[in-house]
C-alpha cells in the first residue's frame, strides 16, 4: 500500500507540472488578453449598431458591422472557453456568460422592437459581467505580473472605445429615437478620454508606434464631442466619427497587445 | 480523428476570426471613395452658399449634413484600410484640412466669409486630386474597364460645379465664377453628346441615363435662357441628375468589384 501511494505521488508529481505548463503554453497571455479585451470593447458596439440600424443611418454598413461584431464575439468567447482548463471556476463563469450572451444576442438583433431601456440595462449588465470576469481571469494568469502595466494600458484603450460607443448610442437614442435623457442611462466616464490616451502614448514600449494613431483618436474625439454638444443632430456624421474611432481603438489595442509576452 | 479536427479548428480559429473582422475593402472601393469625396466637396460648398442666402434651406441643410458625413466616412474608410506610406502621407494632410473645413462648415457664415470658405474648399479639392493621382500610380486597377465609371463621376462633379458657379454668379459674388460656369456647361454638354450612345446602349445605364439627358436638356435651357433663371429649379434639377448618375455609378462599381 505504501509503495502504491509513493508510486501515485511520483506519477502525480511528474504529470501535474507538465500538464499545467502545457495548458499555460496553450493559453499565451497575449492571445488571451486580446480575446478578452476585444469582447469587452465589443460589449457596447452592438447597441450602437442597433440604434443606427433602427434610424436607417448607413443601415447597410451598420448591419454589416453588426454581423461581423457578433461573429467576432462568438469566436472570441468559444476560444476563451476552450482555453481555460487551468481554472474551473473561470470556465464555469464563462459558460454563464455564454448563456447571458445568447439571450442578449437575440435582443440586440430584434430590430422590430423598441425595447431601448431594456437593451441599455442588459448592455450594462453584459459589460459589467465581462469586465469582472476579465479582471479575474487575467490576474490569475502566471504571466500577468510581468505584463501588468501593458494590460492596464490596454484596458484604458478599451475603456475609451466603450465610452465612445455609449455616447453614439445615447446621441441617436435621445435625438433620433425619442428616448429623452438617454445619456443618463449609460455610465460614461467622458472626462478621462485624453488622459487615458496620454498615458498610453507615454508608455516606453510603444514609443513611436502609436503617435499618429493617438493623434487621430484625439482629433476624432474632438469632432464627436463637438457634434454631441453643439445640438445639431447629424446621425450619419456621428456614425462616420464613431466607426472610425472604434476601429482605430481596435488597432491601438492590437498594438498594445503586441508588447505583451 | 475528431480530436484532430477539433485541434485544427482551435489552431485556425484566431486567424479565421481576424480575417472575418478586419476590414477588407477592395482598392476599387477605396478609389471610388476618393473620387466621391471630390463630388461631395463641390456639394458642401454649394449647399453652404444656398444656406447663407436662405434659399432651399431645408434641402440644402439636409444635403450638406449628408455630404459632410460622406466625406468623413469615405476619408476614414480609406484611412482605416490603407497602409501604403505614399497614400498615408497624402491622407495626413487631407485629414488635417478636413478637420478645419468641417468645423467651418458647421458655423454660421456671412456672405463675405464664403469667399474664404471657397478657398479652403478648393485646397481640399486639390488635395483629394493629389490623392487620386497617387492611387492611380500605386493601385493596380483595371483602368481600361473603368472608362464609363470615370465619365459618370466627371459628369457628377461638373454638374455640382455648375450649380455652385451658377448661383455664385447669380449673386454676383466674383467674376471668376463666370469662367468656371461657362467651362463646366461646355464640359457637361460635350461629355453627354460624346458618351450618350455608349450609355444608352449599356444595359446598366440605359434607362437612368435617358432620364439624365431629359433633366440635362431642361437644366441647360434654364441656365441659358436669361428669363428662366431660377436658383431653386437649378438646385432641384442638379439633385435629380446626381441621384440618377449616382445610381449608375454604384452599379458600375458593383460590377467592377465582381470582375476584379
Amino acid at each position: 500500500m505504501k509503495h502504491l501511494s509513493i508510486f501515485i505521488l511520483i506519477v502525480f508529481l511528474s504529470l501535474t507540472p507538465s500538464k499545467i505548463s502545457a495548458q499555460i503554453s496553450d493559453n499565451p497571455i497575449d492571445v488571451l488578453t486580446q480575446k478578452l479585451l476585444q469582447n469587452e470593447l465589443l460589449s457596447n458596439r452592438f447597441i450602437r449598431n442597433f440604434v443606427f440600424i433602427k434610424t436607417n443611418t448607413f443601415k447597410k454598413k451598420a448591419m454589416a458591422d453588426m454581423d461581423k461584431s457578433l461573429a467576432k464575439f462568438d469566436d472570441n468567447l468559444s476560444y476563451i472557453i476552450l482555453h481555460l482548463p487551468y481554472d474551473k471556476k473561470a470556465k464555469e463563469d464563462f459558460l454563464k456568460l455564454q448563456n447571458l450572451w445568447s439571450i442578449y444576442r437575440l435582443d440586440v438583433t430584434d430590430y422590430n422592437k423598441e425595447h431601448y431601456k431594456k437593451l441599455i440595462l442588459k448592455t450594462r449588465k453584459l459589460e459589467k459581467y465581462i469586465n469582472a470576469l476579465n479582471k479575474d481571469v487575467l490576474i490569475k494568469h502566471p504571466a500577468y505580473g510581468r505584463n501588468k502595466k501593458n494590460i492596464s494600458l490596454a484596458e484604458l484603450a478599451v475603456e475609451n472605445g466603450k465610452d465612445i460607443d455609449k455616447i453614439a448610442a445615447a446621441y441617436v437614442l435621445q435625438n433620433g429615437l425619442n428616448f429623452p435623457d438617454a445619456f443618463n442611462y449609460f455610465e460614461i466616464n467622458s472626462g478621462d478620454f485624453n488622459k487615458n490616451l496620454k498615458k498610453i502614448g507615454k508608455f516606453k514600449k510603444l514609443a513611436g508606434k502609436t503617435h499618429d494613431l493617438i493623434l487621430d483618436l484625439k482629433t476624432n474625439l474632438a469632432s464627436i464631442m463637438t457634434l454631441k454638444d453643439k445640438g445639431k443632430y447629424n446621425p450619419k456624421m456621428m456614425y462616420a466619427y464613431v466607426n472610425s474611432y472604434s476601429k482605430k481603438t481596435f488597432k491601438l489595442l492590437d498594438i498594445i497587445i503586441k508588447t505583451i509576452n | 480523428m475528431n480530436k484532430f479536427y477539433l485541434i485544427l479548428f482551435i489552431l485556425l480559429m484566431p486567424s479565421l476570426g481576424k480575417a472575418q473582422f478586419d476590414d477588407d475593402v477592395s482598392k476599387i472601393t477605396l478609389y471610388d471613395n476618393a473620387i466621391d469625396m471630390k463630388i461631395y466637396t463641390q456639394m458642401v460648398a454649394k449647399d453652404k452658399l444656398y444656406l447663407i442666402y436662405n434659399l432651399k434651406k431645408e434641402q440644402a441643410g439636409k444635403e450638406l449634413d449628408y455630404a459632410m458625413a460622406m466625406i468623413s466616412e469615405n476619408l476614414s474608410n480609406i484611412d482605416l484600410n490603407e497602409d501604403q506610406p505614399q497614400i498615408v502621407e497624402k491622407l495626413k494632410k487631407l485629414k488635417d484640412v478636413w478637420f478645419k473645413l468641417n468645423n467651418r462648415l458647421t458655423q454660421n457664415l456671412t456672405p463675405k466669409e464664403f469667399t474664404n470658405l471657397f478657398f479652403e474648399v478648393n485646397t481640399f479639392d486639390h488635395l483629394i486630386s493629389d490623392l487620386v493621382v497617387k492611387m492611380r500610380e500605386v493601385y493596380n486597377l483595371p483602368f481600361e474597364k473603368m472608362e464609363k465609371y470615370e465619365a459618370i463621376q466627371k459628369l457628377r462633379e461638373a454638374i455640382q460645379k455648375i450649380n455652385l458657379s451658377y448661383y455664385a454668379n447669380y449673386l454676383g459674388l466674383s467674376k471668376s465664377f463666370q469662367h468656371e460656369y461657362q467651362k463646366n456647361i461646355k464640359d457637361v454638354n460635350t461629355l453627354i453628346k460624346q458618351k450618350s450612345n455608349i450609355f444608352l446602349n449599356d444595359p446598366i445605364a440605359d434607362k437612368s441615363f435617358a432620364d439624365v439627358i431629359i433633366d440635362w436638356n431642361f437644366l441647360r435651357a434654364n441656365l441659358l435662357s436669361s428669363s428662366a433663371k431660377n436658383p431653386k429649379t437649378v438646385f432641384s434639377l442638379v439633385t435629380s441628375i446626381d441621384f440618377k448618375l449616382k445610381t449608375i455609378k454604384n452599379a458600375y462599381i458593383e460590377n467592377l468589384n465582381k470582375d476584379f
